[in-house]
């Protein structure tokens, strides 16, 4: 067995490649974010983020490779997201894999952005006791899973409409607040006050989720009231989707009893989710698995740690993209 | 043996050729079986394997840049920017116009008026005559057209906009080439034209697009 896999992670926004080693070290992560092309639009133009995949995929292959002073004999595999994504961008990212995997003579893996997701929580540092619940909070998924192990996965429930992280943007959008909008809204939150009775959706209806119901509720708001306070809505809009998240977790930890929580997706940097989960995993006696801020957006390296577990247990996925995948999904 | 790998992504079928000094030994657009497959790895690896060669034979990649089918293109341009990478060989980029107008002044001996359909009736144009893209332009194809083509009498048409090219002026000799989309068993002997464009890492092809710089100057 070779020491590394490069992980190669595009089906968004974000070029992000990555070496990472057996045991999860990290020796190489660059991330070639987008933010600023897709700012204008209130968010990710897949057509935009293609194009700039092709423009930024090489250099930061180059740039992981120089970085961890590693070459193509080295890497036991090249591990790139197969889906779910934009087609376009997932396209680059899989051709680019493909054509390096035939010119250095190393096998590619596709691989589920989802069960890339969910091994963030351990790279550099295993953090993750099993068995343990999974909530996966991003741009484009909102989910909680159950994990046996690393690659015993069941889905317990997921949003029926818009991601959290999407009804973050959206509203962040709607307060002139800029792309991305999560840690814009944390800010404009920590300023104001929860004083904007906005809906729960779904609230007490298992352990599915909604948002879009939340975010309109927010533009009908917004419509309706000619002086908003902007830090207002943003704390009574994060209060609700808090709500939301900290309920689901606490059912679930009630019906499936587990060793840990593990809250992973760029939301999972919100300063509030991780307070409140925090308090819920104290009174639950569960431990709380949150991957430093830098591993819950995008990153190869979840791609890259992922796809040890493809090769332990033989699953050698070819690199196609595949629009739609369930996290249990390999 | 030093193997040219020609790509041609831009539609289906994709055409993955490979080329010697003495000529085509395998063009996957002759294989029906292989009409469907949007993976150029795989056709790559078809055809590598079909003539018994290892990836290290190749030692140039051509690949069409566009403008075309944007995620098809790309997924050409990626590949080919990516094994470029790995093997160390230079990638040489042609142009939709070039390679089509190249075949259709080969086919008619006589200047071509190249078009690629873009979004809300635009299009991208080239003008090829004496072996090279003499002009392009992004717009609507009959306001730019006329003005490209002036007194000519005869010319060829290839692309997307041929019947209305053809309709548009009846009392001139228009050739059509029944060429929609490039070939790439026309990029090997288009060596005056990609010859120049060696690009090795740090540079890479660049996919065209409206908002390349081909179409911010339109020439005379």
């Amino acid at each position: 067995m070779k020491p590394y896999i490069l992980g190669i992670e595009s089906s968004c926004d974000d070029t992000a490649i990555a070496i990472v080693d057996e045991q999860g070290q990290v020796y190489a992560s660059v991330v070639s974010s987008q933010a600023t092309i897709h700012n204008q639009f209130g968010g990710v133009f897949p057509e935009l983020a293609g194009r700039a995949h092709v423009a930024s995929i090489l250099p930061a292959v180059d740039q992981a490779m120089a970085t961890a002073g590693i070459t193509p004999q080295d890497l036991e595999a090249i591990a790139v997201t197969r889906g779910p994504g934009l087609i376009g961008s997932l396209l680059v990212g899989l051709n680019t894999a493909a054509g390096l995997g035939m010119g250095w003579n190393v096998p590619v893996i596709g691989i589920n952005h989802l069960r890339g997701h969910l091994r963030s929580a351990d790279l550099e540092e295993k953090r993750v006791e099993y068995p343990a619940l999974l909530l996966l909070v991003s741009g484009g998924h909102t989910f909680l899973a159950h994990l046996q192990d690393e690659a015993t996965i069941q889905l317990l429930g997921s949003t029926r409409d818009d991601s959290v992280g999407e009804a973050f943007d959206k509203v962040g959008r709607m307060l002139n607040l800029g792309y991305p909008g999560g840690p814009a809204i944390d800010k404009a939150a920590r300023e104001g006050k929860d004083v904007i009775p906005f809906p729960r959706p779904m609230l007490h209806e298992g352990l599915e989720f909604s948002f879009s119901g939340l975010k309109s509720a927010v533009a009908r708001y917004l419509d309706a009231e000619p002086s908003p306070v902007v830090a207002n809505v943003a704390a009574s809009f994060v209060a609700a989707a808090m709500d939301i998240l900290i309920t689901k977790c606490r059912k679930a930890l009630k019906k499936y009893p587990v060793r840990s929580l593990v809250i992973v997706g760029g939301v999972a940097a919100n300063s509030q989710l991780r307070e409140h989960a925090a308090a819920l995993c104290r009174k639950q006696g569960v431990k709380l698995c949150l991957p430093p801020t830098k591993w819950s957006t995008d990153n190869g390296a979840m791609i890259a740690l992922a796809a040890w577990d493809y090769i332990r247990t033989g699953q050698m996925i070819p690199p196609q993209p595949t629009l739609q995948l369930s996290v249990s999904d390999y | 043996m030093e193997i040219t790998l020609c790509i041609e992504s831009s539609a289906l079928p994709y055409g993955v050729v490979l080329a010697t000094t003495d000529g085509i030994c395998y063009d996957s657009t002759l294989h029906e079986e292989l009409a469907e497959i949007k993976d150029v790895a795989q056709l790559t690896r078809i055809a590598l394997d079909a003539s018994g060669l290892p990836a290290s034979a190749i030692r140039r990649i051509i690949v069409n840049q566009g403008p075309g089918g944007t995620s098809s293109i790309r997924t050409g341009v990626a590949f080919a920017n990516s094994l470029g990478y790995s093997l160390k060989v230079p990638v040489f980029p042609v142009n939709a116009f070039e390679l089509m107008g190249f075949a259709a002044e080969m086919q008619w001996n006589c200047p071509a008026i190249v078009t690629v359909k873009s979004i809300k009736q635009q299009a991208y144009i080239g003008w090829f005559a004496a072996g090279r893209l003499r002009a392009t332009h992004y717009g609507l194809p009959e306001a730019i057209i006329p003005d490209l083509i002036g007194d000519l009498p005869t010319l060829a048409v290839a692309g997307a906009h041929r019947e209305s090219i053809k309709r548009l002026f009846p009392k001139k000799e228009i050739h059509d080439t029944n060429m929609k989309f490039g070939r790439a068993s026309d990029m090997p002997r288009m060596e005056a034209i990609w010859s120049t464009r060696a690009t090795m890492y740090p540079s890479f092809v660049i996919p065209l697009t409206e908002q390349s710089s081909l179409f911010e100057n339109p020439q005379p």
